[in-house]
This record gives structure tokens, sequence and C-alpha cells, in this order.
């Protein structure tokens, strides 16, 4: 025994908190709540109750509490789901969840929820609502679209989604209605991050899937999986398990104190954007001491090492010293440890490196260590495993095929010179399309969906620019006849949140404005209808995704109960829309159980749908592990009439598909892009630039991974300073707000700051200050503006692991809408409240969390919920790819109180 | 077709403790929130919270779970059919154990046996928590423990206080 602690004293301590017998088990407590009220009684009398588990009946099903979608399971009493929990038989999760899973119940019986078909009365965004019938709604939403269509414009349906999790059921009504217009928010999100990857592996790993359980060293360049990152939860206790008992090394370069930046061996403050300089001296310093994996790299790099070594001689440990502030010798000294320790090394990273003018060339150099080190594909290492849903695409060999059932729509036809689309787009744009290379104007739709001055972020596939939006609509670059929302944020949560807010208002601009949502959000306050869909608890999916356990497989969605109030799924809706548009349309949503068209999407895997219910997962537990994809030999059967190039080694199937690549006399896979080798030289970069007049000088226009500096960070003056926001882990973009039990943990988003930096700004712990942010200096939307774009003002918070040249704020909070939880306010209601719930459903939606005990409530003398940011944020995005630079921010800082 | 969540024996340890290892603990609050939906505590009451402290030496979060001792029962109604606490369940990184001190060479010695222990300033927080890797200074910044305090620093569960440090 150490330190004097006997089991006997734990049992006295035990004792005395006088919670438990050494005998065993005690009564269950039951929380005693106040009287229900008569609104809200069902809610309430629902929270006093323990819940039943031998009456309780557990249903597998696929959390949506943020984009990384993991297994669950749901318990579900009375008709009521009670409680979340992760589903053991998830091979991704492990059985894990984190504190976001259970907010699904919190959004499904929440006070605010949007139960009955809405159609506003007034004014656009005057708050006044009526309800109507969902045939009265349908009628005369589906006359309006018929009429688009029948006028030979589909084009002019706009169709934007913040998340959208159908896998295809949206597209399929898009493409049926003929617009290309199904916008989402990919370069809000993460692009910059994508096309890196894309340009490296082609369009099959936008995403990588790290060996984390058996890696020994990590280096983490402004990634936060511990909090918020897509698959963040696949990847927590794989690296928390190789850490604390298998000795792996991390280390975080970041510019706060994350939790993952906290949990890591170490921890470097570093200057935003400066990560692609450490990743290229890390790469200097392992070519310079000769630990690279020369053999791998020579076998399947499309660039000569030596061109590289020549590429990265300047790029010295001092140099990257100057830019980031790590000090060389720990620069050194964290090349050769990860090298050392590859093949079971990796490179992990996210945000922090990619939100940046110069972040697709941040996460290039970054990506490029995995790849010199040679971890790529091998145990611990940097590996790839498919994130897609299951068709025989590359590294789905052999998977069953998951797809919807037929018919499935065709695509609507690019816009070429000549066609009415096309004559009717601004001279400058239809110059430049023009004059595209022919594999750009063979998938060129628009200035909305395939922007022009933007072609890497639809030359893999359509990531779009969903910043420019409004914007583009403003400017008048493409009539909308409709605009749908879907589970969008944008009035909300995008940069220059007041310019989509003034563009939605507008009805000049958007006659008509549907929003399908679950919450009365800022985004369904400027709609003309609203129509409410069922919650993830509600609802059928199929689900997919890349697995760091390497071996894929498939989840399933399925309602735990029946959709409250009126709600109705989103594939209903649109099932509905289409047979009354008609004209052929009807033919490709010819169902009427919505079970049913599940069950054919999945007649191919092999197990009963009644299995697959019980379960909720599915994976074929003997397939080999996804290690080095590109070193599987293509089988025979596949070889069978196939041609070899002399030339590129590619291996031509006897349909003329690329199949895989002649490596040393054998036929194997190779990588999923064109030459099937490992791009680290990508010229696409160049004709991008080329073809849009970017300065071939400029960062993003190089074809190897290059640094060079965010233009408005050079020569920052000592006053100003560069803001970047970021996400907690109780809270997912901007839809979280409302759910109790998170926003009870994170309710306010003060400016964390460093000592020194209020030193120096003559600013206290605690004071209220007022930001402004400056427009960014080149290559983007208004940029070199001399105007700010605006101000914000709020509480400051000291904390000492800040970088001292960064404030921070995290962008989740202050809302105008979601209800008295996200607005922490007690007195004022929306129009939502409660009346969107009537006679028995508000009983089962207004408990009394949401009515009476909301204790942060400035007006309880609390400190309220935070501040809006994003209308002072300026639309930002990176050239070529256009992903947002959110992290770039410069702003001045002033002390108000 | 027997599935993992079926219901099985009661989990009912002679001498129960609630072993955490902070060296997994990633502050993710899953266990609080979990405990929350599972017992409907209401908003301003808490069984389980977990502290985000600052450390002195390097400013980067340290995180400590406290359960309350007055009401926290260590999950009896989940136990009595094989569940474990919610809280345990809830914990991606398996940082939350609950063990049985008379288990021979169990969760429980494994823990005392590399320096874990017991704190030793409660407030009112229950007091039969052994926790593997508790830092000193936290105990020394824990305030009331479980309730909310005035002078609690938290970045998580904001009061609105500064420290009033600077200028």
């Amino acid at each position: 025994m150490s330190d004097g602690i006997s089991r006997r004293d734990l049992l006295q301590l035990a004792g005395a908190a006088g919670s438990l017998s050494a005998a065993g088990a005690l009564a269950p407590l039951v929380s005693c709540g106040p009287k229900p009220a008569t609104t809200g009684a069902l809610a309430d009398a629902v929270m006093s109750s323990a819940i039943d588990y031998r009456k309780a009946k557990a249903v597998p099903t696929v959390c949506f509490g943020c984009t990384t979608h993991c297994g669950v399971i749901g318990w579900v009493q009375d008709g009521r789901v009670r409680k979340i929990e992760g589903n053991p038989l998830d091979p991704n999760t492990q059985g894990t969840i984190c504190a976001k899973a259970n907010g699904m119940i919190s959004y499904t019986y929440y006070p605010e929820r949007i139960l009955y078909p809405l159609k506003r009365v007034g004014p656009r965004g005057s708050g006044q609502w009526q309800r109507v019938s969902w045939d009265e709604a349908l009628d005369d939403i589906g006359a309006r679209l018929r009429a688009l269509r029948e006028a030979g414009t589909p084009e002019q349906l706009v169709f934007h989604y913040g998340r959208d999790k159908t896998k295809g059921f949206t597209s399929r009504f898009t493409d049926a209605f003929g617009t290309p217009n199904r916008l989402n928010r990919r370069a809000i999100c993460s692009s910059n991050r994508r096309a890196p990857l894309m340009s490296f592996y082609g369009r099959e790993f936008e995403w990588e899937s790290q060996d984390l359980a058996n890696t020994r060293y990590i280096i983490n360049f402004g990634g936060n999986p511990m909090e918020a990152y897509q698959g963040g939860q696949f990847m927590v206790k794989r690296m928390m398990d190789a850490m604390v008992d298998g000795g792996a090394h991390m280390v975080t370069f970041e510019v706060r104190p994350s939790a993952t930046a906290s949990v890591s061996s170490e921890y470097f403050p570093v200057h935003p954007a400066s990560d692609g300089a450490i990743a290229l001296a890390m790469a200097h310093v392992i070519l310079e001491e000769g630990l690279e994996d020369r053999a791998f790299w020579e076998r399947w790099v499309n660039v000569p090492l030596e061109e590289v070594r020549a590429h990265v001689a300047g790029y010295t440990p001092e140099w990257a010293e100057g830019i980031s502030g790590v000090p060389a010798a720990d620069i050194r000294r964290i090349a050769v440890g990860f090298a050392e320790a590859a093949p079971a090394a990796t490179t992990l990273s996210n945000r922090g490196s990619a939100k940046h003018y110069n972040g697709v060339q941040n996460d290039r150099a970054i990506r490029m260590l995995d790849v010199l080190v040679g971890s790529v594909g091998r145990e611990g290492g940097f590996c790839l495993s498919s994130l897609r849903m299951w068709k025989n695409r590359y590294g789905q060999w052999g998977l069953p095929v998951i797809d919807q059932p037929a018919p499935k729509p065709g695509k609507p036809r690019p816009w070429r010179p000549g066609t009415r689309e096309f004559e009717a787009l601004p001279p400058e744009v239809q110059e430049r399309v023009a004059a595209f290379p022919e594999f750009w104007q063979a998938k060129y739709f628009g200035e909305l969906a395939t922007p022009s001055l933007y072609p890497l972020s639809w030359h893999w596939y359509n990531m779009r620019v969903g910043q420019l939006v409004y914007p583009y609509i403003k400017e008048g670059r493409q009539k909308v006849g409709a605009y749908i929302s879907y589970t969008l944020g944008a009035s909300f949560g995008y940069p220059e949140a007041a310019l989509a807010r003034e563009v939605l208002k507008d009805e000049s601009l958007i006659p008509l404005h549907v929003a399908i949502d679950i919450s009365y959000s800022e985004q369904a306050a400027l709609a003309d209808y609203i129509l409410p869909d069922a919650t993830s608890l509600e609802r059928w999916d199929a689900h997919s995704t890349n697995s760091y356990g390497l071996r894929p497989y498939t989840a399933l969605r399925q309602p735990l109960v029946a959709p409250l109030g009126e709600a109705r799924p989103v594939q209903i809706m649109l099932r509905d829309l289409a047979r009354r548009v008609g004209g052929g349309m009807e033919a490709h949503f010819d169902f009427e159980e919505l079970e049913d068209y599940y069950r054919e999407w999945y007649a191919e895997v092999p197990i009963t749908w009644e299995e697959l219910k019980a379960r909720g997962v599915w994976q074929d537990p003997d397939r080999p592990l996804d290690y080095e994809l590109h070193e599987r030999p293509v089988p025979a059967e596949e070889l069978e009439g196939a041609t070899v190039d002399e030339d590129t080694g590619l291996i031509r199937s006897a349909a003329g598909a690329t199949i895989g690549i002649q490596v040393d006399g054998e036929a194997l896979r190779g990588f999923a892009t064109p030459t099937r080798k490992l791009q680290v030289r990508d010229p696409i970069f160049r004709t991008a630039a080329e073809a849009t007049g970017l300065p071939l000088d400029d960062i993003n226009a190089q074809v190897l991974p290059t640094w060079g500096p965010v233009p408005e960070h050079v020569d920052l003056p000592a006053d100003r300073f560069v803001l970047t926001t970021f996400k907690w882990n109780v809270h997912t973009q901007g839809r979280s707000a409302y759910w109790k039990y998170q926003t009870e943990i994170v309710h306010d988003n003060p400016v964390y700051m460093h000592p020194d930096t209020g030193a120096m700004l003559g600013i206290a712990d605690g004071d209220t200050v007022t930001l402004t942010v400056y427009r960014p200096k080149q290559h983007t939307y208004r940029a070199g503006e001399e105007a700010p774009v605006g101000t914000f003002t709020q509480r400051v918070r000291f904390l000492d692991a800040m970088h001292p040249k960064v404030v921070s704020v995290s962008h989740h909070l202050g809302h105008w809408e979601h209800g008295p939880v996200a607005r922490a306010d007690m007195e004022r209601t929306s129009p939502g409240s409660p009346g969107f719930a009537e006679g028995a459903d508000a009983d089962a939606v207004a408990d009394a969390d949401a009515r009476e005990r909301v204790w942060w409530a400035k007006s309880r003398g609390g400190v309220g919920g935070g501040v809006h940011l994003n209308d002072a944020l300026p639309i930002n995005p990176t050239p070529l790819v256009g992903g947002q630079s959110w992290f770039d921010n410069v702003v001045s800082i002033e002390k108000v109180g | 077709m027997s599935l993992p969540w079926d219901l099985s024996d009661p989990i009912e340890p002679v001498e129960p403790v609630m072993v955490v290892d902070l060296r997994r603990c990633t502050g993710c609050h899953a266990c609080a929130v979990a405990c929350k939906v599972e017992h409907a505590v209401p908003l301003g009451e808490f069984r389980v919270r977990v502290r985000w402290m600052a450390r002195p030496e390097d400013g980067t979060m340290a995180f400590l779970p406290l359960f309350d001792a007055a009401t926290c029962d260590y999950g009896a109604n989940r136990r009595s059919v094989g569940m474990q606490p919610a809280c345990v369940a809830a914990c991606p990184t398996a940082a939350l154990i609950f063990a049985d001190a008379a288990e021979q060479g169990g969760a429980v010695d494994a823990a005392i046996d590399s320096g874990g222990r017991t704190l030793d300033r409660t407030g009112d927080a229950r007091g039969d928590v052994l926790y593997r890797g508790l830092e000193g200074w936290q105990e020394d910044k824990m305030n009331a423990g479980v309730a909310l305090h005035p002078d609690d620093e938290d970045i998580t569960y904001e009061q609105g206080q500064g420290q009033g440090r600077g200028a």
C-alpha cells in the first residue's frame, strides 16, 4: 500500500459520504423537480421518473450530434427516447460517445422545436407566422417549383444545405428536377484540407485514417480531435490508449490550450499559418539526416527525391523558428523522433493548419512528411480507408454495393458556350470559362455550383464555395426562382452573415424561401415556409464513413420513435414535392413506406434486414485490414483483356478504365490518382492559376508543397493581432446552443488572450473590449479595402498558454433565435415558443429546465448566452480552392469597460 | 440474438470505489451529460461535474471529474440491471472505472500501486473516489467542488469572472 491509503480507509470515507453501505446497492435516487405546469406536463413527468431498463427497449441508430456520425443506441420507454449510449458493435467508435450525443434528446423534445408547417404572415423576417397544413404548403411550393421547371429554367432552384447526411437522397431530387445548384458548406468547413489529400491520393481519399491504435509518434498541426474534429470520436480512445499504454509521443502545435494540446506529450504555441513552414523544415532535417524512406519514395512518388531535396534546401529549422516561434532545436529533435519512429509515425492536421490563405500549401507540406518517412498505408502510420458509400470504388473491392433503388435520375448537362444558361453569364465569366481546359468545361455548371474563379473547388468533386453564394446572388450572377435552406445556419454562421440575411430578406433576389429544419433557427426566421423535419431520432439514413479500425463498415440510422407533431422526414417531403412537380420527377420517388426504400438500398448486404436493424452495423469481420492498398495486386479476372502503357505503366481494362499500374513487373492497384502514383508534385495548381489570372508566384499556384506568409500577416504592427475561432467539445457549429445540457457547460464565448497582450494594451482580465476586424489583403473577396469588416464587443479572459499574437473566440454562441436556452433569455420569447407546439405536443416538449432554470441568463445574474461575431468576419475564400480562411483575421483591440 | 446491451446480473461490489485515471481524461464532459440525462438532473444541479483548470506551470488545461457526495449513488438504478453507472459507460477513454476495493489485484490495487489517492480536501465531493494522476494544485483550486462557486476559474460553466490580473 502506498501513502497510507488502505481499502479500509476508502470504506470509511464512503461511509462518511453516506451514500453507500458496505453491503451493496441502494434504492435508486429519483430527481424531484417542481410540480408540472399545465404546459410541459408530459415533459416534466418524464423528467421526474427514473428509466426502467426492464421496460425500455434499446434500438441502434446513428448519432447526428455533429458530422462524425457515431453508432449509438437509444433507450426508448413509453414511446419516448430517454437515453443515448454508444453502440459497442460500431467498430469505429468502439462503443464510445461524446457529450453531444444526448443532445439529440434535447433537440427532439425542445419547446422551440417546429412541429407544424408554418407560413409567414407579413414581411419576410418579421417573425409572424400562421400554421398551415402540409397539403397547403406542399401544393403552393410544388406549383411554384413546377412553374420553374416547365419554363425551362430548372437551374433557378437553389437547394442549399448545411448538414445533409441523406447520402444522395437530396441530390436525387435536385438531379431529377434538373438543377445543378445543390449548394453546400464544404468551403466554410474543410475544402483546404481535402484538396491536398485529393491532390496527393486522388478523389477517393479526401480524408485519411491514421492508424492511431498502433502509432508511436504523432505530430499534430493544430488539430483538436479530443474536442472537435470530423471523426474525432473514432480517434480519441485509440490516441489515449496509444499514449498512456503504448508510450506514443504526441507533439501539438496550436495557438491556444485546447484539450488536445493539453493532453499532448508536448505543446508549442505557434504563430497562425506557420504550420507549413515547420513541416518543410522538418522535411529538410529528415533529408539532411538521411532518415527518409528512399525505397518507398522512388517506388511511388511522382517527383524525384533530389528535386524535393533541392526544393527544401532553404527551409531550415532556423528559418522556421523565425516564422513560427518554435525553437530550431525542437524542430530538429521532433523531426528526427518522427522519422525514427516511422513507419509507426503519422501527422495529424485539420482546421488549424488549413484555414488560411496558405492553408492548402500548409497541408500539402504536412502530408509530405508521411510520404518522406514511408508511413503511408503502414501499421501505425498514415493510412487510407474508404470513406464513401460502397459502389465498387477504389478500395471497396469485394464489398457489397449499397446504393439507392432504381430508377436514378440522370445528371444535369454542363453549361457549354452557346447554351441559354451560358449566354446569361457575365461576359468576363464567359471569357474565362471558354478558355478553360476541356476537362473543366465538361463540368461547368454556372457560378453558384462551379465558381469559375475557384476551379479547384470543383476539380476533384463539387466542394463549391458556399460563402460566395449570397454575394454572387446579390451581384446577379445567378437568377434565383426558389431557394430551399436545409439544416442551414448561414444567417448566423457564415462569414459576413449580415449579407446572407440581407439577400434572404430581399424578395426580388429570393422570390421564394423554404426552410427545412427542426428548430426555429436564424435561417428559418427568414423563410416564407418552414417545413418541420423529423429529427435524427425519427428518421432513416444509410451511412458509411472511413474507419480508424481500417476495415470498412456500414451503419443504419432508423427511427426510434415516430416524428413528433406533424414533423416529417425530409425524404417524404421531397417525394411529395416531386409528385406535385411531376413531369417525370415522380418516377424516381416511387415508394410509400420509407423503410421499404432503405431495405432495398441495403439489399446486397449479406445479413437480413431484421438483423441489420437489430445490430445497427455491418462489417465483414474477415476482411483484411486496409494497409497498403496501393500494393494490392490487380486480380487476374480484372486483367483479362487489359493493356499496359509502356511509358506510364498504367494498366487499362478491356473497357478502357484505368485499374492499376505496372511496378517492377507486377500489376498493382497503385494510388487512386490519374497517374496511379502519389502526387507530391501537382501541376493542377499552376493550371488553375493560369486559368483564373492568379499570379504564378502566388503561394497557391505552386506545384510543389511550398510555404509563404498570409499577405496581411506580413509586417503585422505590434497593436494588431490575429483572431482565430474554435469549436468546443460540447457544441457543434451553430445548431447546438439550444441543447440544454451542453449549453449549461459552455454558454459564453469570451475573448481568450495572453496576459502579456493584455498588459501591452492596458487591458485587465475580465475587461470588456471591442474587436475591429480588417479585410484580407490579396486575391480574395473585397481584398485590400481599407474599411473594416465590422466589430464585436466581448469580455476578455486571460489564458497563459495562448500564443501572444493570437486572440481566440468560440463561434457557437450569441444566438437571437433557437429559443430561451440558446438566447439565455427567459423573458423574451421568439414567435416560435411555445406557440409552435400546441396541446399535447406542448406538453411533450416544454420542460421546466427551458422554462425556468437557465441560470446563466443575465436576468438571473449570469453571464448570458455569448456574443455573435460572424457579421464581423470577412468572406475570405482561399484562391483556387475556395476554403474559407477563418483564422487569418487581423484585429485591433480596444478596451471599452 | 444476444446483443451487448442485454440486461444482466446486478453489479454490487463489496467495497465500491470509483477509480479515475486522470491520465486518460480529456475533459470531454460525456460523463456529466450522461448523468444529467440518466437521472433528469435539473439545470443548476450537478451529480458529476468535470473541472477545467489551467495548470500553474504552463497554462494547459487539467481536468478533474468530481462526484457529488449528497446525490451521487454510483448509478444504482443502472447497476441493478447489470449496467455500469452512466458516467462510466459514457467515458470514451475508460478514465472512469467503477471498481471493487475487495478485488485482489483489481483496478483499485493498480491505482493505489501507481500512487493513486483520494482527495485530501473534498468540499462537497465524494471522498471515496480514487484518483490516479492527481496534481496537488488541483485541490487548491476546487472551491466548493461539484457545486458552482463564484471563485471558480474554469473556462467551462462560465460565471463571468476574470481574475483581475494585469493593467
